[in-house]
């Protein structure tokens, strides 16, 4: 197991959804829970400091959030319905939270409400994702697998296709690791942030989604369908 | 070294999450071992692929206008007895009618707010916003002007013809209020998101209107109308099953 990785303190695990915590979080936040998002108009914010930094913060990140919710749900009328959704939700607890971090802290919030959207289609049918879904022996297919040259793996994993049909085939909570590490190019403490799981988890699922996505490759695009 | 050790860092490694010596160490590793050199090439390949060949799924133009213009609108400050106000302007024996629902438990109570804002948007002439029967106009319609989703679905091969909606307040809380009409009468209903705090009865009688409460799908729904007790179930279970 790797032992010498940095940053390897424990993430948050078990936080509630919504919620998110500043990145560097423990300064504003020490030793307050946080509470769910309040939808009391008490808790509305003062029109002095919103909604300009607020709006800075959404324009700044709205591509990547739109990007994640689109990855994370079906149509675009769902993700246009998410990201209003969780755009809302970010607001109202923008002031009280001042997150750190507020790309990482809006990608969770919107992440969660993908989350929420699909359970809500699924009618909670499925259950919470078993971390043993893929099997870690593939963690080092090249190794493990030899039936084709070198050259014939690269070419299929260079097609921009195959590749995303292989994302779409894996479980929500790989594909999106996958995507923040390598589109949005987020650090794995920030995914573990945008996720809600710690960083060890982050990496197991990083390590699989990339062997699987590589597996399904290998496999070709039938396999696939 | 061993492969098997290397194997679980290359990643890390790429992602530049490793410390300084174990990265020196295994970059000596990958060098010398055409399997991990080979691990470490197709996760750059794969990288490359994920960042130059996906689909960027970029933001239509119109969204980040339509997603500032509902903040701003949750930021103004909420009216929120503006409907009190507004029953107050009615005519006498309305008010009356107010005033007695008032003092009521509170489930006529709610009931009474519900049979209000029916009969509001009815003299008001104010009953529709966005006319259409046309789901795919009226529920784009709702986005940015209400923090939700409005789940909307005509049935008027079923009797029950959309005919819009509109915004409307009751008790304080924004709702979505779709209208249908049966025959000549019109149906109200009004959706929000449950707060988990109301006890919704299935259906108050109240002042010759009935009004029929359900939540389903996070969303408080409440049904007003004078249409026929069992007609109205219809809708009732069309709207629960849509």
């Amino acid at each position: 197991m790797p032992i010498a990785l940095l940053f390897m303190q424990s993430a948050q695990s078990a936080q509630p959804r919504d919620v998110a915590p500043a990145a560097h979080g423990r300064t504003s936040l020490a030793g307050q829970t946080p509470a769910r998002d309040d939808p009391q108009p008490g808790a509305r914010l003062s029109a002095s400091t919103q909604p300009s930094e607020f709006e800075r913060a959404l324009r700044e990140h709205l591509a990547a959030a739109h990007h994640l919710a689109r990855w994370l749900t079906r149509t675009q009328a769902d993700a246009e319905d998410v990201l209003q959704d969780a755009v809302l939700r970010a607001f109202r607890s923008f002031d009280r939270l001042r997150p750190a971090n507020p790309r990482a802290w809006l990608l969770r919030i919107v992440r969660n409400c993908c989350y929420d959207l699909r359970e809500r289609h699924e009618r909670g049918a499925e259950a919470a994702l078993d971390e043993e879904t893929l099997p870690p022996d593939a963690a080092s297919p090249v190794l493990g697998l030899a039936s084709e040259s070198p050259e014939a793996r690269l070419l299929r994993i260079a097609d921009g296709q195959a590749l995303e049909a292989a994302l779409r085939a894996l479980p929500p909570e790989y594909r999106e690791v996958f995507l923040l590490r390598e589109v949005e190019d987020l650090s794995y403490k920030e995914i573990a942030e945008v996720a809600g799981v710690p960083i060890g988890t982050v990496m197991s699922r990083l390590s699989r989604a990339r062997a699987q996505l590589r597996v399904l490759l290998a496999a070709g695009e039938k396999e696939i369908a | 070294m061993t492969c098997a050790e290397a194997t679980h860092l290359i990643g890390p490694w790429l992602d530049d999450e490793l410390d300084v010596r174990s990265a020196v160490e295994l970059e000596g590793h990958v060098a010398r071992c055409t399997g991990c050199g080979r691990e470490k090439h197709e996760l750059l390949a794969l990288r490359e692929t994920a960042r130059e060949r996906l689909p960027r799924f970029d933001p239509p133009p119109s969204l980040e206008e339509r997603l500032l213009r509902a903040v701003r609108q949750a930021a103004a400050p909420r009216p929120r007895r503006r409907w009190i106000r507004e029953a107050a302007l009615m005519s006498a024996a309305a008010s009356v009618a107010v005033l007695a629902t008032w003092s009521l438990g509170p489930r006529v109570d709610q009931a009474g707010e519900i049979v209000d804002a029916h009969l509001r948007s009815l003299q008001a002439g104010h009953v529709i916003d966005v006319a259409s029967s046309d789901q795919h106009v009226v529920k784009p319609w709702f986005q940015g002007k209400i923090d939700f989703a409005v789940p909307v679905h005509d049935f008027a091969a079923e009797g029950f013809a959309l005919v819009g909606g509109r915004l409307d307040r009751v008790a304080g809380r924004p709702m979505a209020a779709l209208v249908y009409r049966r025959r000549e009468h019109l149906i109200n209903v009004f959706i929000a998101p449950t707060t988990g705090r109301e006890d919704l009865p299935d259906s108050v009688s109240s002042r010759g209107y009935r009004v029929s409460s359900w939540t389903h799908g996070g969303l408080e729904y409440r049904l007003v109308t004078d249409v026929p007790a069992a007609e109205v179930d219809q809708l009732v279970a069309l709207l629960r099953a849509g």
